[in-house]
């Protein structure tokens, strides 16, 4: 494997990373080689993450661009819109992106533009390669033909074959950018847990070459359940074991409901698509009076929390009679000109309910913050608002809970200290990837991995890598 | 860089102009007050980093209801400019005919528009314009110091000393370094004052010397660095560049200017856009000739290594200057009144302009020109001159802004035709024996060239001898025969006029028409035909001194067609 130094001489070549191998590591030390270098990547966690690594490594800001690939295409198209004709706003489906990237394509054709290219950037480090579909690759070889290029990516870890990133690295990717080497040190789980690193490193390639797996290893804890909703597999030994957690299921929908399952236990999070909070202030927007008002909130309020029902016998305190009471009062003033700042007081009484369990606190946060927004004045609409704090977020980048559960599309690139996987056979059936999404799951661990499953073998398909 | 388009409106005396150098060396000349000064301030204005103080004065007739904008369009870009960082996504396109697109295509080269204006507040603003962006940027100083502009005016001894900022501390090293060797200096400097001692500044002065004396400057010595403790003790401008310990400042003005300009260059590796004003200010003619050559052998050399040429706007009143700066990269400065549109006009084809910048070119300075078809004209004109002045009141034809210029016979046509269209208001004064084509005749017309000729399509010498008296001729063959040979002269006579013998030759040619079968108008027939082939007057101070005689012919018989042209000649010239 070439160190930083020898790879800033080669010409467009690729680098292979498998999950936590130090390849953000390598990227920084590139980048501190360099006077211009841009970065680029899929997801503005990952552009955080690059960021937080150069600084860490004392890399000079003013010396590297970083970037998602779709957001530094949307500044070069717009910044030249007669040749790119890029769509208007930002891009909200398939054919808008590749409209975007067919402009970027396009403006690469003009000597003005590449001459600023050349000007502005030595070399190009493009990250999660996996991850580019077709017209990104395309965009990716004309710009190696400007400034020379170096990409990074895992084959495993190309889980977006549902979305159209299916390039062959070996017939596609290759082609263009030779493969110069493979990271082969596990850095994350080198000093934490350095077998649990071996075992994944082997599943890796049983998973590459369509081998069964087989769960029953000391490495990691195996557990026979055929239920998903297995709370002893989520909480086993949770006091004992410091740190952050992660369950990991590929159904969005089980996720929210193992969420409300742990009682908020464990916490949801919200894509950065972000369609419920949409759907929230289309709702808002809508509503007239203050029954429309109540019913939008009393939709979101059914998604983000557990709401137990008082068992048999069991009656409500007297606190949550008062509670309940001033609830009542303020939604009834979601019909009066301040229905706004009632509406926020809604959102804080929620959250002190005894029965009432949130699950999806960064959707009820979001709505919170919307709802600030409109009572600022700074803008006028809910849906204005939602677009700003998601603008933000995907930004600013989202703190985790310290339990989360979600995918293995929302979890990736991100490491855990102790993974759950429940009931793994639903990797098996998943249509696209399977075998890496289990892949992407198992990564996220770096101290300890639980899986549970009716039976200790698991038969994956061949990848497509 | 280069300026690819520079437009100025209401900007001191010039109400507009739009002009697209598309040269790296330009020339600008002009009369005094065609605005070839406010030019090079406006460039200065838009593209030097400096905070330049506005007054009202600076518009357009003190009227400051209007605000001045000047925008200039810039080419061959550094790469800094052309970062995504600063301005990359800002660039235009600039087409290889010479057109402005706000968005590049094909192969135009990016370009970026610097706008400065100044309105009533008298706070100037620069701003990058870009049709695609909704807000134009406004530039900071740092930004235009991108530009790579440099100003050789006057008296700018700034240069010649180590302050902040100046360009011997940029030479010294990299910024960051430069700052903890220049402090590293003033401490060396308190303790001993040898400043010889420290390689960073003796470095940059050799540095320093050697590019001033590759422009000219005399070099008594070596250049270093000295202490020069003035009112503020010691401070960044304590150190100034000194030869052989004298102070650099005290130098001779042309020395002075030469090593400014050669440090300031220096500095800009990426093609400086430099603004020198009357190049020749303190300069004896060779080094004039040798500054120039140097600029343009630079130029030359840049293109040949590929690097960045930059581009020199430089102004002038010198022919010297003008010859050696040549035709390819002229401008000639016409500011058209009452309206003050000014405009900077190149030759269509250089050829014409090239060959009166072999023979005479300091017409060019003039406003109006007088293209005379050959030497004798040249010389008539000029001696007459002196006797024009007396008709109004002493004052010559070049306090006029008039300049007479010989038209090098046949070219006469082509080089009036080529100095109307440089915007010179332009008179052709010629002999009228060999007739103009109709096409000439039309081009003249069209571009209102007032053409002077002798009625009777009669060349110079004929106008004269027709119109002298007996006596007259006399005179002039008695100056002839002094300026030329009295044997030759008399042998063509006696040649040409049969009756005219060795023995007669010399008696007064009143008695000619005696001794001959000719009559007055046929002998001076013959004797102009011989004044004509003979060259008689073909040379400027022969024909020169010969008119005090025409003068006289002239004034003898006021309807003589010689004494008309003269006159319409005189009134053209004192119009």
């Amino acid at each position: 494997m070439p160190n930083a130094q020898k790879i800033l001489k080669l010409g467009n070549v690729a680098i292979v990373a498998p999950a936590g191998h130090g390849k953000t590591e390598i990227i920084a030390q590139i980048a501190a080689l360099g006077k211009r270098t841009l970065i680029l990547t899929h997801t503005h966690a990952g552009v955080h993450a690059i960021r937080d690594r150069l600084k860490r490594l004392s890399v000079p800001t003013s010396s590297t661009t970083v970037d998602t690939i779709a957001g530094w295409s949307m500044r070069y198209a717009h910044a030249f819109p007669k040749a790119a004709c890029p769509p208007v706003d930002m891009p909200s489906n398939g054919a808008e992106w590749d409209q975007l990237y067919r402009g970027t394509l396009a403006i690469l054709n003009i000597s003005a533009v590449r001459e600023v290219l050349k000007a502005s950037y030595e070399r190009i480090l493009i990250d999660e390669y996996q991850d580019c579909p077709s017209l990104q690759h395309t965009l990716a070889i004309e710009l190696s033909k400007i400034v020379p290029t170096t990409i990074f990516g895992d084959p495993m870890q190309g889980i977006f074959e549902f979305a159209g990133a299916t390039l062959s690295w070996e017939n596609e990717i290759h082609k263009s950018f030779p493969l110069v080497g493979t990271l082969n040190i596990p850095h994350r789980l080198e000093n934490k847990n350095p077998e649990l690193g071996a075992w994944i490193a082997e599943i890796r390639e049983n998973l590459i070459r369509g081998d069964q797996i087989d769960l029953n290893d000391p490495r990691i804890n195996f557990r026979i359940s055929n239920d998903a909703f297995d709370m002893s597999v989520l909480f086993e030994g949770i006091d004992e074991k410091e740190g952050s957690f992660a369950t990991i299921h590929c159904n969005k929908t089980i996720c929210y409901r193992l969420a409300s399952a742990t009682n908020g236990g464990y916490q949801a999070i919200e894509e950065i698509a972000a369609n419920r909070l949409s759907q929230f202030a289309i709702e808002w927007d809508n509503a007239t009076d203050g029954e429309g008002r109540k019913k939008s909130i009393s939709s979101l309020l059914k998604d983000c929390f557990n709401k137990r029902a008082l068992v048999d016998g069991e009656e409500a305190s007297p606190e949550e009679t008062a509670l309940l009471n001033e609830i009542g009062i303020v939604v009834k003033a979601l019909n009066s000109e301040y229905y706004l700042e009632s509406a926020k007081k809604l959102f804080s009484l929620c959250r002190q309910h005894p029965r009432w369990k949130l699950y999806r606190s960064g959707l009820w946060r979001d709505a919170e913050r919307s709802l600030l927004e409109l009572i600022s004045g700074r803008h006028t609409s809910m849906i204005e608002a939602t677009s700003e704090i998601r603008q933000r977020i995907s930004h600013a980048g989202r703190k985790l809970p310290l339990r989360t559960v979600s995918t293995p599309l929302l979890l990736k690139g991100l490491e855990f200290d102790h993974v759950v996987v429940p009931d793994a056979t639903h990797f098996t059936r998943e249509r696209y990837a399977n075998a890496k999404l289990f892949y992407v799951a198992i990564s996220r661990a770096t101290r300890s991995l639980t899986i549970s499953a009716p039976s200790r073998f698991l038969q994956f398909d061949e990848p497509m890598i | 860089m280069q300026i690819r388009q520079l437009t100025i409106n209401r900007f001191r005396g010039i109400s507009s102009l739009s002009w697209s150098p598309d040269q790296q060396f330009c020339c600008i000349i002009g009369s005094g007050d065609s605005g070839k000064s406010t030019v090079l301030d406006a460039v200065e204005a838009v593209l030097s980093p400096r905070w330049l103080n506005f007054s009202e004065s600076d518009f357009l007739g003190c009227d400051t209801s209007e605000a001045i904008v000047i925008t200039i369009t810039v080419g061959e870009l550094s790469r800094q400019l052309k970062s995504d960082e600063r301005f990359g996504l800002h660039v235009r396109g600039w087409t290889s005919k010479g057109l402005l697109r706000d968005e590049p295509e094909d192969n135009d080269e990016p370009v970026l528009t610097v706008r400065l204006t100044v309105d009533a507040t008298l706070e100037p603003v620069w701003e990058l314009i870009c049709d695609r962006v909704d807000m134009p940027r406004t530039l900071s100083n740092r930004d235009r110091a991108l530009f790579g502009l440099v100003r050789l005016a006057g008296e700018d001894s700034r240069h010649l000393a180590w302050g902040q900022g100046s360009v011997l501390s940029r030479l010294t090293g990299d910024k960051d370094e430069a700052a903890g060797r220049l402090a590293q200096a003033y401490k060396a400097a308190r303790d001993s004052a040898g400043l010889d001692k420290i390689t960073s500044l003796t470095t940059a002065s050799a540095t320093a010397e050697g590019f001033a004396k590759a422009l000219g400057a005399y070099v008594e010595g070596n250049y270093g660095p000295g202490l020069e403790l003035g009112r503020s003790g010691i401070s960044a401008g304590a150190i100034a560049l000194h030869d052989s310990g004298v102070p650099l400042r005290l130098a001779g003005l042309g020395t002075r200017r030469l090593a400014t300009l050669a440090i300031q260059r220096s500095a800009i590796v990426e093609g400086a856009i430099v603004l020198i004003d009357e190049i020749e200010h303190g300069l004896e003619p060779h080094r004039i000739i040798g500054v120039i050559s140097q600029l343009k052998a630079s130029q030359a050399k840049s293109l040949e290594d590929k690097q960045p040429i930059g581009q020199i706007l430089m102004t002038t009143h010198s022919d010297i200057a003008l010859v050696e700066a040549g035709a390819d990269g002229l401008f000639v400065c016409q500011l058209i009144r009452p309206g003050r549109e000014a405009r900077l006009i190149s030759p269509e084809s250089p050829n014409p302009i090239q060959d009166l910048l072999r023979g005479t070119p300091r017409a060019l300075f003039a406003r109006r020109i007088l293209v005379v078809e050959g030497m004798t004209e040249v010389g008539l004109l000029l001696g007459l001159r002196n006797f024009w002045a007396a008709n109004h009141g002493g004052v010559s034809v070049e306090q006029y802004g008039v300049s007479i210029t010989d038209g090098n016979g046949h070219q006469a046509v082509s080089r009036s035709i080529a100095l109307a269209k440089l915007g010179y208001e332009v008179a052709l004064f010629r002999d009228s024996d060999k007739p103009l084509e109709a096409d000439e005749l039309a081009t003249l017309t069209t571009l209102n060239i007032s053409v002077f000729e002798y009625k009777g399509k009669q060349n110079t010498e004929q106008a004269i001898f027709f119109a002298a008296s007996n006596d007259r001729v006399q005179e002039l063959l008695n100056y002839v025969r002094l300026e030329h040979d009295e044997e030759s002269v008399n042998g063509c006579l006696q040649a040409k006029i049969s009756g005219i013998i060795s023995d007669n030759v010399n008696q007064n040619f009143s008695s000619w028409s005696n001794l001959t079968s000719l009559d007055g108008n046929q002998l001076r027939a013959a004797v102009a035909e011989i004044a004509v082939r003979k060259k008689w007057f073909k040379d400027a101070r022969i024909s020169r001194d010969a008119t005090p005689i025409i003068w006289s012919i002239i004034n003898d018989d006021l309807t003589k067609p010689i004494s008309q042209t003269i006159k319409e000649v005189e009134e053209w010239l004192y119009a």
